[in-house]
């Protein structure tokens, strides 16, 4: 516990913590911008593009297989569920934000452009979901059943030990094929604030200041299958839940393509819709915030959308429209894509973010869509995951090109080797060098004020699919 | 905005067969300019309104006048009173064609202006009293006396010269009952008699005239304002000609079409 | 020779609040006579009444310095009514934080008609009075950073710098009357609301930088100015070491310069960007301090001592250079060639 502790002081993750994962990229990327520093490797690996070279010089059976393995490093084994403590990752996560007041906190769903909002606004993100990856080999990807069945015991062990959390066990045969192959995830939603944060906000946030509580409304057809124990089927990705859960064409093409035994996953059958394991926001949270809020006068904001993808536009528009108030060029676009992102690159060079959840035909969609309705940018340069998997829904890197082309007068890929993609493991320690040869450079601002955001908001009108609602905090005498 | 000076002549008029002396602008060819009357204290006469006049020169038709008695101009066979010496200078103006003036006192001077100003308020358009004279709070022998010695030091050296000279020519039997005539003079009765518009201009540092009479007279007046020169003794027209000609002109402008009323020669 | 402060009539612009304010209370308890200008007529009232209660005479004329008619204006009120100027201490300034690229340009520009065209039109409305009266002193208050850069600041460093070539123009020109000066003031970080009135587009507030003087002190040294003018008067320790390392490692001065400001410049507290009293007014802070801590009194031996020895470890690393520059150029060369490769 003591080494724990010494380890969120110099910002090391809890051994348990995925690395890899959604949100403790984005943590990292925040913390790393508060501190006025950039994000190579997504945090997770060293800036070498040797390294990068190197990884995407090996066969393509070799490259699979070293993602594989570097994720099941990464997973603990399963008798060690009861042993996790979440307040440890809430102790990393305060551990990457520079010790000062903020005028503002921002709560909740992970998502890549709100994480691009807080690091413009200077404030720090404290995320309801983390992820626990397990290690499972037994399991076979395409058996979802087996899957659930044998994590049971762990995830009540899990669950005893941490009565703040809710388990979103998730099963997503599709994207994370290569990650599963030897591991499950296990994502965790804190459903009140824990000794830490509240411990951070009664620290760092003065009365009076903003809670932006972001409430992604995602939800997936789930199976509660104990007291805060859900099993969740496939993931926001290419494939649909109804594929998912009970196949079709796409599903039966891309099973056989990977030789497998089935057509078809079979999967516990849903007993209703619930938050979505990785984006979605569980509302016990606000309850318990409420209590703090009213204690210290904090105002909250309810930022709520139904899709993650839904704030990117917004997001990027207001870097645009920030640009343009401080007198700089709002001509460029960068496209990126989970955690492959790097807000204070994106800052430095003058580019207004376009987060995507992935690198999937919906992402790609919405994308398309953003750009049809902005006024055109002169270059646009793009960050794409590869999660090593040709899955049910993934976007030709043609069509990603075709988008590339719209720019007025340049852009491209950053830190990709376009043939190897989807299996440009390389990707991860080369982007962040490749930022760098982005020739515009620009000051880094200062924070952008609350009231400026709101500026923004009420030019922009509401045709973003973003309600940013004033959740009343009734005083108490 | 630079004061340019104008040039002073001494000029003679002849009132009820008497002499009169008065140092006069050279007037300005063009045309008639208002015309502006100063009126000297005791003993004194119109060498150290010189000062002040030559920066008005080049804008007014100006007169520094020695009263009866002092200076240059004839003496009378006994000294006149307040009363006497103002009709005297209602005369002078008459005989001057000067129908109305703006008139500018200093010291006891300032007391025959009021003077005039209340027997004869059609020749006094404007006043200004530089210093007026007497504090009722002040008014014992005394008390001036000791006042003055305070004031002496603080006046310009240069003015030493004329006023021994003035003094001569005046004579001390003339000087002692002016500064009783000044005594009995109630100036604080007739103030508020007087129409014209008046300003009172005070040295900051006059020990003779003090803040708080000078603010009394100006409530005194019906029609009065103050204005104080910082650093400055009694005799503010030789001592501080340019800031008296500096605070004065703005108000001897106000109503220029009312002193224009000099008339022609 | 100069009149005693007692008999002397001052003219403060930005006398609502900061040293301004500070310099007319300092006046009024010498028993001047002072003629406060600033834009805010309730604050200036305020301040004549404060002035008359010390025992000095005081007017209130609101004045806007960017315009040169109501400069003219306010230097007439003064001869109206008191008949001279002894002394012009043109003081109004405002200050926009800003990275140049993202400074609005009309706010930038404001800058420069406040601070420089501000002390322009005081110059152009007094020194004629003064030439008539053959006496005078004008006080221009420039800053310490006349003598250094500074980011984030350039409209109101560049002002700075004007002022003091301006000043020193004028000094230059007025040799001939013995009894007219110019004196130019260089107050290093003064405690005044200059800050919290400041023009900001930079997202934070930003602070006095350490070391911080009270207004008080400049005040004394431009009552002192009126007394007895000097040249430059600096004010704050602080400014004579600046100049020192400035002199001896430009390059580096810079630098730190660079480095000081990003560290102490500013505060965490998040400001929306604003014009400040740039355009207009702001009711608030018609008061002498900011509330910043000052730092007080450095020790001018420390200071002194501190100059010395960093003038005497740059002037040896440049010298060490320079010899190793003419010594080794070939070597150098080669060094060059190899990292091209």
């Amino acid at each position: 516990m003591k080494s724990l502790t010494f380890s969120a002081m110099r910002r090391v993750m809890p051994r348990f913590a995925a690395s890899f994962d959604s949100t403790s990229g984005m943590v990292r990327a925040n913390g790393r911008y508060l501190r006025g520093k950039d994000l190579p490797g997504a945090g997770i690996q060293p800036d070498m593009p040797i390294l990068g070279a190197a990884v995407n010089a090996l066969p393509k059976a070799v490259r699979e297989q070293l993602y594989i393995w570097s994720g099941w490093m990464e997973a603990i084994p399963p008798e060690k569920a009861g042993d996790i403590r979440a307040e440890e990752f809430s102790k990393w996560v305060v551990s990457e934000y520079p010790e000062r007041d903020y005028p503002a906190v921002m709560i909740g769903s992970s998502n890549g452009a709100m994480t691009h909002l807080a690091c413009a606004m200077g404030i720090p993100f404290l995320p309801q979901t983390f992820l626990i990856p397990v290690r499972q080999p037994q399991v076979h990807p395409d058996e979802p059943w087996h899957g659930m069945e044998e994590a049971k015991e762990p995830a009540h062990a899990l669950l005893q030990a941490n009565p703040e959390l809710e388990l979103h066990h998730m099963h997503d045969a599709n994207q994370d094929r290569l990650m599963i192959e030897r591991m499950t995830y296990f994502r965790t939603k804190r459903l009140t604030l824990g000794e830490t944060y509240e411990q951070f906000l009664l620290d760092h946030l003065p009365e009076g200041g903003t809670i932006f509580l972001v409430e992604c409304e995602l939800k997936w057809p789930t199976t509660q299958i104990a007291d805060r124990h859900i099993f969740q089927t496939g993931a926001l990705g290419g494939a649909t839940p109804e594929e998912f859960l009970h196949g079709g064409e796409r599903v039966e093409e891309y099973l056989k393509r990977y030789g497998s035994h089935r057509r078809k996953w079979v999967a516990p059958e849903p007993d209703g819709d619930r938050p979505e394991a990785e984006w979605g926001f569980a509302p016990e949270l606000r309850e318990d915030l409420e209590k703090l809020a009213r204690r210290r006068g904090y105002r909250i904001r309810r930022v709520v959308f139904d899709h993650p993808e839904n704030v990117s536009p917004l997001v990027a528009d207001l870097y645009r429209w920030w640009y343009r108030e401080r007198q700089l060029p709002p001509n460029r676009l960068l496209a990126e894509c989970f955690v492959i992102m790097d807000p204070w690159w994106a800052m430095r060079t003058g580019s207004a973010p376009y987060w995507m959840v992935f690198n999937k035909e919906e992402s790609a969609e919405n994308l398309e869509k953003y750009l049809d309705s902005a006024e055109a940018y002169d270059y646009i340069h793009m960050m794409l995951l590869s999660h090593g998997v040709e899955s049910v829904g993934l976007v030709p890197i043609e069509r990603w090109k075709s988008i590339l082309d719209r720019g007025r007068k340049g852009g491209g890929f950053i830190g990709m080797e376009e043939e190897k993609y989807p299996r440009d493991f390389g990707v991860f320690a080369r982007y962040n060098r490749d930022l760098s040869k982005i020739p515009a450079r620009y000051a880094m601002p200062g924070p952008l004020p609350e009231s400026q955001l709101d500026k923004f908001l009420e030019q922009s009108g509401d045709k973003y699919g973003v309600q940013w609602i004033e959740h009343p905090v009734a005083a108490t005498v | 905005m630079t004061q340019r000076t104008g040039k002073l002549v001494s000029r003679w008029t002849r009132v009820n067969g008497q002499r009169w002396h008065a140092m006069a602008s050279v007037p300005p060819a063009e045309k008639p300019s208002p015309v502006v009357v100063m009126v000297h204290g005791i003993g004194i006469a119109s060498s150290y309104f010189v000062p002040l006049a030559e920066r008005l020169a080049p804008r007014y038709r100006v007169y520094a006048i020695d009263l009866p008695g002092f200076g240059q101009t004839a003496k009378p066979g006994r000294p006149l009173n307040f009363v006497e010496l103002s009709d005297a200078l209602d005369d002078w103006m008459k005989a001057s064609s000067i129908e109305s003036a703006a008139v500018i006192g200093n010291s006891v001077g300032c007391q025959i202006a009021v003077n005039l100003a209340v027997r004869h308020p059609g020749r006094v358009r404007r006043m200004v009293l530089v210093g007026p004279t007497v504090d009722p709070e002040g008014r014992t022998i005394l008390s001036q006396l000791t006042r003055w010695g305070v004031d002496l030091p603080r006046e310009d050296p240069g003015q030493l010269p004329m006023t021994l000279r003035d003094y001569w020519r005046a004579g001390p039997r003339r000087i002692v009952a002016t500064f009783k005539f000044s005594l009995e003079d109630r100036i604080e009765e007739k103030l508020p008699r007087v129409s014209a518009p008046t300003m009172v201009v005070r040295g900051a540092r006059d020990p003779i005239v003090p803040q708080q009479w000078a603010e009394e007279a100006v409530r005194l007046l019906p029609n009065g304002r103050l204005i104080v020169i910082p650093g400055a003794p009694h005799a503010l027209n030789f001592a501080a000609p340019l800031e008296v000609s500096r605070v004065i002109r703005p108000f001897l402008d106000e109503q220029p079409a009312m002193l224009n009323a000099g008339g022609t020669q | 020779m100069t009149r005693k402060l007692r008999d002397s009539v001052m003219v403060i612009t930005g006398a609502s609040s900061g040293i301004g304010r500070a310099t007319a209370l300092a006046a009024a308890r010498r028993g001047s006579t002072v003629v406060l200008a600033a834009r805010r007529e309730q604050a200036l009232q305020e301040l004549a009444s404060e002035c008359q209660g010390l025992g000095g005479r005081a007017l209130a004329v609101q004045t806007d310095v960017r315009n040169e008619e109501a400069v003219r204006n306010l230097a007439r009120r003064a001869i109206e009514n008191y008949g001279r100027i002894d002394v012009w201490v043109n003081n109004a300034a405002v200050t926009l934080f800003a990275r140049f690229e993202e400074a609005p340009p009309d706010i930038y520009r404001q800058v420069f008609e406040t601070n420089l065209f501000g002390q322009i039109h005081g110059a152009r409305a007094v020194l004629p009075y003064f030439r008539e009266q053959g006496s005078g002193v004008l006080i221009n208050l420039s800053s310490v950073v006349a003598k250094v850069g500074q980011p984030y600041a350039s409209a109101y460093v560049t002002t700075k710098h004007a002022i003091r070539g301006f000043s020193e123009c004028l000094r230059q020109e007025v040799l001939d009357a013995d009894d007219i000066h110019v004196c130019t003031i260089l107050p290093a970080a003064i405690d005044t609301p200059l800050y919290q009135q400041a023009a900001n587009y930079t997202g934070r507030a930003p602070k006095p930088m350490n070391p911080v003087y009270s207004a008080e002190k400049v005040a004394e040294a431009i009552i002192s100015c009126a007394e007895h003018p000097k040249r430059e008067v600096e004010v704050g320790g602080s400014s004579r070491a600046i100049g020192a390392m400035r002199a001896v490692a430009p390059g580096m001065s810079e630098k730190a310069a660079a480095k000081a400001v990003e560290k102490d410049h500013f505060t965490d507290t998040v400001v929306p960007p604003g014009p400040g009293n740039v355009l207009e007014p702001v009711p608030e802070w018609a008061e002498v301090s900011g509330g910043w801590q000052t730092t007080g009194e450095m020790p001018t031996g420390k200071i002194a001592a501190g100059a010395a020895g960093a003038a005497a470890v740059s002037g040896m690393a440049v010298a060490g250079w320079l010899w190793m520059r003419n010594r080794d150029d070939g070597w150098k060369k080669t060094i060059r060639k190899v990292q091209r490769k």
